[in-house]
């Protein structure tokens, strides 16, 4: 990704119907987060944080707020259908967005798992307590334990990845239908609860002590654990599109869904805690749940003995998702079937949510070819993605039979949270790069504190939740590296394959390329350079045996697309027509123009698409001083970037080069200069291995000197070398060069950190400036070291320019 | 001494208030760009130098 990459000029070729007002996409927000989440998870972190639950979703809306800002401005200027993995992908570039999408796979898949288990328990329920329908009890089947809930979880999995596969598509009515039910229910839930409450202030104060039994960590473990229930603007974004204004909707719509969310679950843990007694059946029923393993509550205190002991929070986390349900039977009438009922409705809204996205990001991958194409393929006769559908369903069910309800749950809130890490980064990248040409409809204070704050606090309970689940961190770092192995094995060079394709075009080729092994890409921009050039170029490609391709780059601006470059193109096919004429008659040499946005990375792009072994630059021979670049910012970019060896070749006129001197210290940068020389001794060259004993070893120095000599000897060319004692690396090298009358010099890249942003090094740099004769500066390009400065580059910044010292 | 309910109850309502003005602050600053009038931008930067609030 880079700035000419342009966000701000996203655009669609169709335009959706606009038709859902502020309120609709409010209440859609509502209904993402007032659903399974709350009803599923509440009892479970009652048991965590006790009467600190009031607390916990206090902070927690407190703590979303921040990253619900950055969905407000983002979701205001961006409003599209791709959300978060849209902007990861446009800020941070593929590699980023192909994380982010494999963990948006991960975390709706197993928020999916989770679903299908809290309607799998609330059927049970339901059958068995007011139906009378005995069912059998679970079944140690290997490590796992399968009951009549899992089988329940697993049917609805089946179901749903089923249903989504035919097309069929809840509707808009439907949706608000439900979400309007279960706002209903849970309102009326809070009125009777403090209703109670109000009648009974002294009982229910009382329970409400002590208020953090478990400590601030109980609050913090509650926060993580109900994160997901918080998170419903990502659903208000992708909406977007259909809204009515989407540039004041869309952020109103989060603000005021995040502010009626947040109150309600206030509310409930209120009346959960203040309006619940301990009752003896309740009682009996934790102490069941605790001896059966049943319900998921782990990490707490076990039930008394005595009844008289229970504290009702504790009570209700050992009921664990049946917690909201078996409490509610208490607040108001028929309140354990009123809630199992809206609660079968929800998870079941949610899980047929949860199976199209996750089908969705999946099939988006495939699309954007960073996974196999068959996560593309559409279903002839239904028109749906069919394996995209069928492997996510088997993601949903596997997770829901494998993991205990609280190890998925867990597992579900560190995924979204690591995901709304990269959003956070993503938003201060987009406002950085853009913020000055994005029309935004809302613009977040304290920029860029606000997306820190979101980043720091998520990770922070992301982190903590390990002391819940050590299993549900395992599973997600266990899909992350499954996704890093797949993205370095497979998915990387589709993207770069992609990349390449939509930054360049190449255009004409003269002469069909004879598939020799090795391939030098020598661009041409300057008619008097090209000559020197093309001799410097045929050389290597003589002494590999391969072969040389001239290409130069007509640029067109970012608007213009690339089809359309070809009437730009004629001045570079007549500065390679030209060129021709160099080229020698021993060695293949093709012409291509190559028409991008961008010169240095098409340059790039036409060396990976050609699989180039070397790409030979010409340079001036002027170190830039004053500016961010080293050698020039074509050049500077070229070498950073490239995916093959760089050469840099300081064009001082000459046409034919006989003394040839290699300054040398071993390493592999020293190792392809030599490479070099010896294609310019096999073209008649002299040729003398040079070597500065900095720290006085005259002997060491003659004696690597005579192996390296040794080893051009097996390859019948004879070389002289030299040693010299001296501190001053490069004025020795110049003076030597100066005094003996070589006409080029040969000299490899110094040695780089992995945080130091170099291109050659002071010492090359500095003879190339210096030097009156022609210098050629190599490179060899290292896959893991350039990739690993990339990754840190893109992350931490560019680091120290150790060029312009000098 | 301050009771850890007081104190609970205290800072829940300090985070709700927090999320409720951050709620309305949004919604203003949301009116205010739709009116032309909001100034405190990334936009700014290019007219005045001002701040990136």
């Amino acid at each position: 990704m880079s700035d000419d990459e342009g966000l701000p000029g996203h655009s669609h070729d169709e335009e959706l119907a606009r038709d859902l007002s502020v309120f609709d996409i409010t209440m859609i927000g509502i209904g993402a987060m007032i659903g399974a989440g709350i009803f599923v998870l509440t009892g479970l972190a009652a048991g965590q944080a006790g009467p600190g639950l009031v607390m916990a979703f206090a902070f927690n809306g407190f703590v979303t707020i921040f990253t619900g800002m950055v969905y407000a401005e983002l979701g205001s200027a961006i409003p599209e259908a791709g959300g978060g993995y849209l902007w990861v992908r446009e800020a941070l570039g593929r590699s980023q967005a192909f994380l982010a999408g494999w963990m948006s796979w991960f975390a709706h898949a197993v928020a999916g798992s989770l679903y299908t288990l809290g309607f799998g328990a609330f059927v049970h329920l339901l059958l068995t307590d007011y139906f009378g329908i005995a069912l059998f009890e679970p079944v140690d089947l290997f490590l796992l334990s399968i009951g009549p809930e899992k089988i329940f979880a697993v049917f609805a999995g089946a179901l749903f990845a089923y249903i989504n596969f035919r097309g069929a598509k809840e509707t808009g009515l439907a949706g608000n239908i439900v979400t309007m039910v279960k706002v209903t229910v849970i309102v009326i839930l809070i009125a009777f609860g403090l209703g109670y409450i109000f009648g009974n202030p002294a009982e229910a104060t009382d329970r409400f002590q002590p208020f953090l039994p478990r400590d601030f960590g109980g609050v913090f473990i509650a926060m993580g654990l109900t994160f997901i229930a918080f998170e419903g603007y990502e659903i208000i974004v992708q909406s977007g599109e259909e809204v009515v204004n989407p540039k004041k909707s869309v952020p109103k719509a989060v603000f005021y869904s995040m502010s009626v969310v947040v109150t309600i679950y206030m509310l409930v843990a209120i009346v959960l805690i203040g309006a619940v007694a301990v009752t003896p059946d309740l009682f009996q029923l934790a102490q069941e749940g605790a001896a059966s393993g049943a319900h998921g509550a782990t990490n707490l205190p076990p039930v008394p003995d005595n009844i008289a002991d229970a504290e009702v929070w504790a009570i209700l986390g050992h009921l664990g998702e049946l917690g909201l349900a078996r409490a509610a039977g208490q607040i108001m009438p028929y309140g354990t079937v009123v809630i199992l009922v809206a609660g079968i409705f929800s998870t079941l809204s949610a899980l047929n949510a949860t199976t199209y996205s996750s089908t969705r990001v999946s099939f988006a991958m495939g699309r954007d070819h960073v996974l196999p194409d068959a996560f593309s393929a559409v279903h002839d006769e239904k028109r749906t993605p069919h394996i995209a559908t069928a492997l996510s369903g088997m993601l949903i069910i596997f997770m829901a039979v494998a993991l205990p309800i609280e190890a998925v749950a867990a597992a579900t809130d560190v995924m979204f949270l690591l995901l709304f890490l990269q959003v956070n980064y993503a938003a201060i990248v987009i406002r950085r790069k853009w913020g000055d040409q994005i029309d935004y409809g809302y613009i977040m204070p304290y920029f860029p504190y606000v997306p820190i704050i979101g980043i720091l606090t998520k990770l922070a309970l992301a982190v903590y939740l390990f002391n819940y689940s050590p299993l549900a961190w395992y599973g997600a770092i266990a899909w992350i590296l499954v996704g890093i192995g797949i993205f370095f094995l497979y998915s990387r060079s589709r993207v770069r394959e992609t990349e390449a394709k939509e930054e360049t075009r190449l255009i004409t080729e003269e002469r069909a390329p004879e598939e020799r092994g090795y391939q030098v890409l020598v661009p041409i921009a300057n008619p008097d350079h090209a000559e020197q050039l093309i001799r410097a170029g045929s050389a290597i490609a003589r002494q590999k045996d391969g072969e040389v391709l001239l290409t130069s780059v007509a640029t067109v601006p970012e608007q213009t697309p690339l089809s359309e470059g070809r009437r730009y193109a004629d001045d570079q096919r007549e500065l390679l027509d030209e060129a021709m004429q160099y080229a020698p008659e021993d060695v293949p040499v093709h012409q291509t123009v190559t028409i991008g946005h961008d010169i240095a990375k098409s340059i790039n792009n036409v060396a990976y698409q050609r699989d180039s072994d070397l790409v030979l630059l010409g340079w001036r021979g002027r170190r830039k001083r004053v500016s961010d670049y080293a050698l020039g910012s074509n050049i500077d970019t070229v070498v950073e970037n490239a995916e093959c060896d760089v050469a840099v070749l300081k064009t001082d006129g000459t046409t034919d080069s006989t003394r040839v001197v290699v300054p040398t210290a071993g390493g592999p940068n020293s190792e392809l200069a030599e490479m070099v020389s010896t294609a310019y001794a096999e073209s008649g060259a002299e040729v003398t291995l040079f070597h500065v004993a900095t720290d006085g070893d005259i002997e060491d120095a003659q004696s690597f000197l005579e192996r390296r000599q040794k080893s051009f000897a097996e390859s019948d060319i004879d070389v002289d070398i030299t040693v010299t004692a001296g501190e001053n690396i490069t004025e020795e090298v110049l003076d030597y060069a100066r005094d003996g009358d070589f006409d080029s010099i040969i000299i490899g890249a110094a040695a780089e950190g992995i945080l130091r942003r170099v291109l050659f090094g002071e010492i090359p740099e500095r003879v190339g400036a210096e030097f009156e004769g022609e210098v050629l500066m190599v490179r060899k390009h290292r896959p893991v070291q350039s990739a690993v400065k990339r990754l840190i580059g893109k992350w931490v910044g560019k680091g120290a320019k150790a060029t312009n010292l000098g | 001494m301050v009771s850890t309910v007081v104190l609970g109850a205290v800072l829940a309502l300090l985070a709700w208030i927090g999320l409720q003005v951050a709620v309305i602050h949004g919604k203003y600053v949301v009116d205010k760009i739709a009116a032309g009038e909001y100034q405190k931008g990334p936009f700014s930067d290019t007219m005045d130098g001002g701040s990136n609030e």
